[in-house]
């Protein structure tokens, strides 16, 4: 009996054993044709994009609309320690909100973006200004009324953000 | 491009030359294995690097590529000196049997293949700068804050406190450090270049795999296993997306493949190479260390166990160049700890201080918690195992159904300790997901294909010995059938 079954055995080995090549010829087969459709399919310039764009360019590339502010920050505020990010905390828009400034704050650092929510309705609830602002501050259409802080300044602006400097003893 | 052609021969040619001192300081020179070679080497040096840049940031000397990489010329000369005259070197076993030209030629028209896409895939992904995701939020920002701060001293503390900037940063460094030995050589920050020593583990993966695969196996299987992992979902993502998995991955097949070249000639030089390359495990991610205590437990422990010379013998060189390993571990443990960082799944079971986001924090690890994570959790492995076959190959489902229709031959002898490493580790990331703080669904999507990743090269090669050990015909005839076949 046991003569019997251990050919039988071997015969079972031996037959999965092909089987499991032949998942592994099929998967091979299969990758082998995705990598070169996916490589084959694109443009040879994108290939060789490395080499002919400058890396400015791709970063810029990779902002989008928001290259401008890494811009603006570069020429007014290239070496500040903190920049204070104003925005209104909408919870539907706080996904998006995140995206956009980590993408902006790994371009940004070592000047590091702190948050300063403002919440609309708290502000008309009479709020105070915070005492003691003053530095740089990147508004992304928050709404936030800078006229409590009379020595600020715009230092540039886009379609939803503005650059401003808030100075010393303005608060 | 930021890097000239000089700077980048520089970052990739110093870690080659450090990685090739240290291989020789275990006796391996390139005759050793002509396939596997750079990949280890490239592996030793990224290691040597991480760990010499450790070192120069502690001192706080100027982080300048005209500095380091003179530095790091020096050190590989003196342990070339060293261990040409005190190393021995491990010369290559015999040729197995000898197969057709075409199939040879097939075999390194595979490897070449696999090799010129990941290197176009490097240069594809290099036409984009690092901007989102893990490489941007959890490595590249940790560079960025090595390189600014330039020691490991206050600026450093700071810039990893700052909210939200770093995440995960009780991670393991050797990706952050490995761009910042990038940062070096241009002298300020680089978006693209510096993925380029992690994207360099792809190349490395294909190399150690094949010289793996066609130890054991003919020519053209070899090639058919080497295509599936070179062309698994994770390796391609991978070049595009510096991420430490690929390190995890690579370090899993080395250390598993050195491990039956152990057995299967009982060379100690094996040993060594994999003392030193788990290195890698635990310098890449946290889960490395999972697979190092696996190897422990599935390999180590009945090496302590057994009585015979041989065993002991093996014990006493894994236990002395396993010194490095333990220096790491113990090292990082303080390095997070120096810095008041932690990972936030044991935060999330131990304290209330645990990020707001987690789902439940200082809850503890109840059973109740864990049993209402089964089903997810096995439902997701499932998904893992069984659909989506581009991301796994088929790889673990043909290693999971092995195991189980054919348990004498997987746990026989010869591989039962590669066998059980495998599962442990498996089950360990599944016994991670029990405990979670995060809500379960979600770090399944964002993790689960991450993990088993890790795992696949590794497993590609437990199949490949299956198939080798099972039709002889198949075999490359270098390794002595028992070592194959089981007993």
């Amino acid at each position: 009996m046991e003569l019997r079954a251990k050919p039988r055995a071997d015969a079972a080995r031996v037959l999965l054993a092909w089987l499991v090549l032949g998942v592994v010829a099929w998967r091979a087969a299969a990758g082998a044709s995705e990598a070169w459709g996916e490589l084959a399919s694109r443009p040879a310039r994108q290939h060789v994009r490395a080499f002919t764009t400058r890396p400015e360019v791709l970063v810029a590339r990779q902002l989008g609309a928001d290259v401008g502010i890494l811009l603006a920050l570069r020429a007014h505020a290239a070496g500040a320690r903190e920049l204070r990010l104003s925005f209104v905390p909408r919870p539907d828009a706080l996904r998006a909100l995140k995206r956009r400034t980590a993408m902006l704050s790994g371009y940004l650092y070592p000047t590091a973006l702190l948050a300063w929510p403002h919440d609309p309705r708290a502000r008309a609830a009479g709020g105070t200004p915070a005492p003691g602002r003053e530095g740089f501050v990147l508004d992304l259409d928050s709404g936030r009324d800078y006229s409590r802080w009379p020595g600020c300044e715009v230092l540039a602006e886009g379609p939803d953000w503005k650059l401003l400097r808030l100075r010393p003893g303005s608060g | 491009m930021t890097l000239g052609p000089l700077a980048l021969l520089s970052v990739v040619g110093i870690p080659l030359a450090l990685g090739a001192a240290l291989l020789r300081l275990q006796g391996i020179v390139p005759r050793t294995d002509r396939l596997a070679y750079l990949g280890w080497a490239w592996i030793q040096g990224a290691l040597g690097v991480g760990l010499g840049l450790s070192a120069w940031l502690w001192v706080g000397a100027p982080l300048r590529a005209a500095w380091l990489a003179p530095a790091f010329l020096v050190v590989a000369g003196l342990t070339l000196a060293l261990a040409r005259r005190r190393v021995p070197v491990l010369e290559p076993r015999a040729e197995g049997r000898a197969f057709p030209r075409w199939e040879r030629i097939l075999f390194a028209l595979a490897v070449a293949a696999m090799l010129a896409a990941l290197a176009d895939r490097i240069l594809l992904a290099s036409g984009w700068a690092v901007a989102a995701s893990d490489e941007a939020l959890i490595y590249a920002s940790k560079a960025k804050v090595i390189f600014h701060a330039g020691d490991f001293g206050a600026e450093f503390r700071r810039g990893l406190a700052l909210p939200g900037f770093v995440q995960h940063p009780d991670y393991p460094p050797l990706n952050p450090l490995l761009q910042v030995w990038v940062h070096a050589h241009a002298g300020e920050v680089v978006h693209v270049e510096n993925r380029l020593p992690i994207q360099l583990f792809g190349p490395a993966l294909v190399l150690v795999a094949a010289a793996a695969l066609r130890r054991r196996a003919r020519p053209g299987v070899a090639a058919l296993f080497l295509v599936c992992i070179a062309t698994l979902n994770f390796t391609e993502m991978s070049m595009r997306k510096a991420y430490a998995d690929l390190l995890v991955a690579v370090g899993a097949l080395v250390v598993w493949d050195l491990w039956q070249r152990h057995r299967e000639d009982g060379e100690r030089a094996w040993l060594r190479l994999l003392a030193t390359s788990a290195c890698l495990l635990v310098w890449s991610k946290n889960e490395g260390l999972l697979h190092v205590v696996a190897f422990g437990l599935a390999a180590g422990l009945p090496l302590l166990l057994r009585r015979r010379p041989e065993g002991r013998a093996a014990l006493r060189t894994l236990a002395a160049w396993g010194v490095p390993l333990l220096a790491s571990i113990l090292y990082l443990a303080w390095f997070n700890a120096h810095f008041g960082v932690g990972n936030d799944l044991v935060a999330s079971w131990t304290s209330l201080e645990a990020p707001p986001e987690l789902e439940t924090r200082g809850q503890g690890l109840t059973l109740e918690r864990a049993s209402q994570r089964v089903a997810p959790i096995l439902a997701s492995f499932a998904r893992q195992v069984l659909r989506d076959p581009e991301r796994s190959q088929g790889l673990l489902f043909l290693f999971l159904l092995l195991v189980l229709l054919d348990p004498p031959r997987a746990f026989a002898r010869a591989r039962a300790a590669f066998t059980v490493g495998l599962l442990i580790v498996q089950l360990g990331y599944l016994a991670v997901y029990l405990g979670t703080g995060w809500e379960i669904e979600r770090h399944l999507a964002t993790s689960l294909h991450r993990l088993v990743f890790h795992l696949l090269p590794a497993q590609g090669l437990w199949v490949c010995l299956y198939v080798a050990a099972t039709l002889p015909r198949l075999a490359s005839g270098r390794v002595d059938a028992p070592f194959l076949r089981s007993r």
